[in-house]
């Protein structure tokens, strides 16, 4: 499967797509929601989207409300990957559609079940 | 009529268990608190930093150099430190920072202490260091794990 993460910080970004690598999945890397759009546009199918809350230009949350209003793309689950914790903000990210939260910090494990989760407990 | 929070004390101790929660859960490293509130070697390699900004506002920095930095960054992400470039270590750093000041937010929301976090932000260079006036309170501390050693610094503003 192909699975996209979007995470400003280079170092969020390798900790999944390892994680990603590991189930024996592959995963692409986008900066900002903007990036990730013309990504997915241009991409082959994107399974799962790894997304963080808090980037400059479009955000997470933007991002989501964008791809869940798109025919094309609405069904691709979504997992938020942020510091936003606090509980309106998992709300809001539960209304506009993500499927799983996770909080940093996390640990690898962690990020590893809900990816298996995410995909009905399918591993490669 | 709404009665104004305020700290006379900086809550240092909930900003230094969100960095060992931080460092253990994204790299494995469990850090010692080795001295809070002594004098420390102030001058960096990387600094990351956040403001802390509401009515009681404060400037939140996680300093160290790159031979610390870059054993956490490499046990988060799983490349050798040898091939770590000096972006990846300004990013883990940073990254660490943002996620001391989102677990210590949601920590002091439960004592009413509510603050907004701005963008994290990375000051490099050869010997950076973080001037405040001198009346400005603050809290510093110094952790550890054999060789990789960290300070974390939260000035009032």
């Amino acid at each position: 499967m192909r699975m996209l993460t979007i995470d400003d910080s280079a170092v969020v970004r390798r900790i999944i797509s390892a994680a990603v690598e590991v189930l024996g999945h592959e995963c692409v890397e986008a900066e900002s929601g903007q990036d990730a759009l013309n990504l997915l546009a241009g991409s082959d199918k994107i399974e799962l989207i790894f997304l963080d809350w808090n980037m400059p230009g479009m955000n997470g949350l933007e991002f989501l409300k964008t791809i869940k209003k798109s025919d094309q793309f609405k069904h691709i689950p979504v997992i938020m990957v942020t510091t936003e914790n606090m509980p309106e903000s998992v709300i809001e990210a539960v209304k506009a559609g993500v499927s799983q939260y996770i909080t940093k910090p996390f640990s690898i494990e962690e990020l590893m079940k809900k990816i298996v989760d995410s995909l009905g407990g399918e591993v490669n | 009529m709404i009665e104004k929070q305020t700290y006379e004390v900086i809550p240092g101790q909930v900003f230094v268990a969100a960095l060992k929660e931080s460092v253990e859960r994204m790299s494995g490293f469990v850090l010692n608190e080795v001295s809070h509130n002594q004098e420390l070697d102030s001058r960096h390699e990387i600094v990351g930093a956040m403001l802390l900004q509401g009515e009681n506002a404060m400037l939140l920095t996680l300093a160290a150099d790159k031979s610390s930095a870059a054993p956490i960054v490499s046990f988060m992400t799983g490349i050798e430190t040898e091939a770590l470039d000096e972006q990846m270590l300004n990013d883990g750093i940073t990254e660490l920072i943002n996620m001391v000041g989102g677990s210590a937010r949601a920590d002091l929301e439960a004592s009413n202490y509510k603050f907004i976090l701005s963008v994290p932000f990375t000051l490099v260079g050869q010997a950076v260091k973080v001037e405040v006036k001198k009346r400005t309170d603050s809290f510093h501390a110094e952790l550890a794990c054999d060789e990789i050693k960290l300070i974390l610094r939260i000035y009032k503003l």
